[in-house]
């Protein structure tokens, strides 16, 4: 059974101050994580005061289905579910490629705050993978904001892109302000087998949520597509519930032409209001078979929300509620 | 003002950074993590050299392979990173054993920015 590999990133009195230096790390010391039966933990932990501001490039490792790379914040270096300049960010100018770039087969990024700020007419992207068409692939992409907060005529600019034949799950992320798609999946190959669960994503010039067709598997559950310049254009979707959308794309009628209440949009806080009455309770239960029971801020999910976002009404002062914030640790026996 | 956290052991494995590698750029005082110093990592002080003009060092290499079918380019990573200092300076450091350089004199700065090679596909 594979052991863990271990490393910290933090502020101070870590093993290093960038996601990327402990990648590099990695791939000059410990990059066949196969053979040395290990999966690899980069936690992320402390109170950051500034952007990360190294690109990061996941590349040049070996990996498989139980030796692969885990990339996560701890609760004290996570945000809550809004964009908080305390908690790790990387946030950096990239032109025709991501803020994260992956083309790893293993791997797994939770937690994580990512803005490109570089000139969304020139392909800015956040979280972009690119893996080729490698069916034999387990990416996890959960609990991330991320945003592009350039400017320009957009062109590219893709808050997160996989490319064809992946297999992909992405889960309880909010994405916003893209210049062209918020989640963008091209054309695609036989062997595809991408799952959308529990997204929110606002905001975009392009479309929110874009699937070029083809072949393969593609499941599309609870995602939450308001604000966007077209909210979906989804080919070939072999299984979906519970998509809402503002204008009349998403791929479930019922759901279209919804409006949902926000706790802030304008402060770009896309946590669900208590006023909702679109996507509160409305949800499809358990979308992924076990997959995640939580939101993006580690609250349980109960009647499923759609979206990002569980909604949980503000307890009176003095009260305790605890907050789940492990996921990481969930997420490595699925 | 910056400090530059450089490769300065090697690796086996081709896909790694290089010795020499500039792998991270940051503002003076800096405050590098456990494991970003002697044997694997130098960190070099460079100061009143501008954060903005050597930001650039801590680039990929990337080499566009295609288009995609929008005709935007598709570039692929050579390398990990596209700027490293001349071996035998880094060699130099090391033999002094300490994790931190500082480059003190106006002119050894001047010198080591210039010494930076561009590495092409």
């Amino acid at each position: 059974m594979a052991t863990e590999l271990k490393h910290t990133v933090k502020p101070s009195g870590g093993d290093f101050t960038s996601l990327d230096a402990a990648i590099d790390h990695l791939v000059s010391s410990h990059a066949d994580l196969v053979s040395a039966d290990v999966y690899a933990d980069i936690e992320i932990d402390g109170t950051w005061s500034s952007a990360d501001t190294t690109k990061v490039t996941i590349d040049g490792l070996t990996t498989d289905a139980t030796r692969y790379l885990n990339i996560y914040t701890t609760a004290t270096a996570r945000h809550s579910g809004s964009w908080d300049t305390g908690a790790y960010n990387l946030s950096l100018s990239q032109t025709y490629d991501g803020v994260i770039t992956c083309t790893e087969d293993y791997v797994r990024i939770f937690g994580l705050q990512v803005d490109n700020t570089g000139s969304k007419a020139s392909g800015s992207r956040g979280i972009y993978v690119t893996t080729g068409d490698n069916t034999n692939t387990d990416i996890r992409i959960a609990y991330n904001i991320v945003k592009l907060s350039g400017t320009g005529t957009p062109n590219n600019s893709n808050a997160v892109q996989f490319s064809a034949d992946v297999n992909i799950a992405i889960w309880n992320n909010i994405v916003y302000d893209a210049g062209n798609n918020g989640i963008r999946l091209g054309y695609y190959g036989n062997s595809a087998n991408v799952s959308l669960y529990n997204n929110t994503v606002y905001g975009c010039a392009g479309i929110g949520i874009y699937f070029g067709g083809g072949g393969g598997t593609v499941r599309l559950y609870n995602n939450l597509c308001n604000g966007n310049g077209t909210d979906y254009t989804v080919k070939d979707v072999d299984a979906s519930g519970t998509n809402i959308s503002e204008d009349d794309t998403s791929p479930d009628a019922a759901f279209q032409g919804l409006a949902v209440t926000f706790s802030n949009e304008g402060a770009d806080d896309f946590h669900l209001g208590a006023t909702d009455t679109a996507a509160l309770n409305a949800g499809t239960s358990d979308p992924g078979s076990g997959l995640f029971s939580d939101d993006i801020d580690g609250d349980t999910r109960s009647a499923w929300d759609i979206g990002a976002d569980e909604y949980v009404a503000e307890e009176p002062a003095g009260e305790y509620r605890p907050i789940y914030h492990n996921h990481y640790q969930q997420m490595r026996t699925v | 003002m910056a400090e530059f956290l450089i490769r300065a052991q090697a690796a086996s494995n081709p896909a790694a950074s290089g010795v020499g590698d500039i792998i991270i750029v940051r503002p003076d005082g800096h405050v590098w993590g456990n494991a970003e110093c002697l044997p694997e990592y130098l960190v070099v002080k460079v100061p009143t050299v501008s954060y903005k003009q050597v930001v650039k060092f801590e680039q990929s290499l990337q080499e566009q392979t295609g288009t995609d079918s929008e005709g935007n380019p598709i570039y692929t990573i050579r390398k990990r990173r596209k700027y490293r200092v001349p071996l035998a300076t880094v060699q130099a450091w090391v033999t002094l054993g300490n994790s931190v350089v500082t480059i003190s004199k106006v002119n050894n700065r001047k010198a080591l920015i210039e010494s930076v090679v561009e590495k092409t596909v």
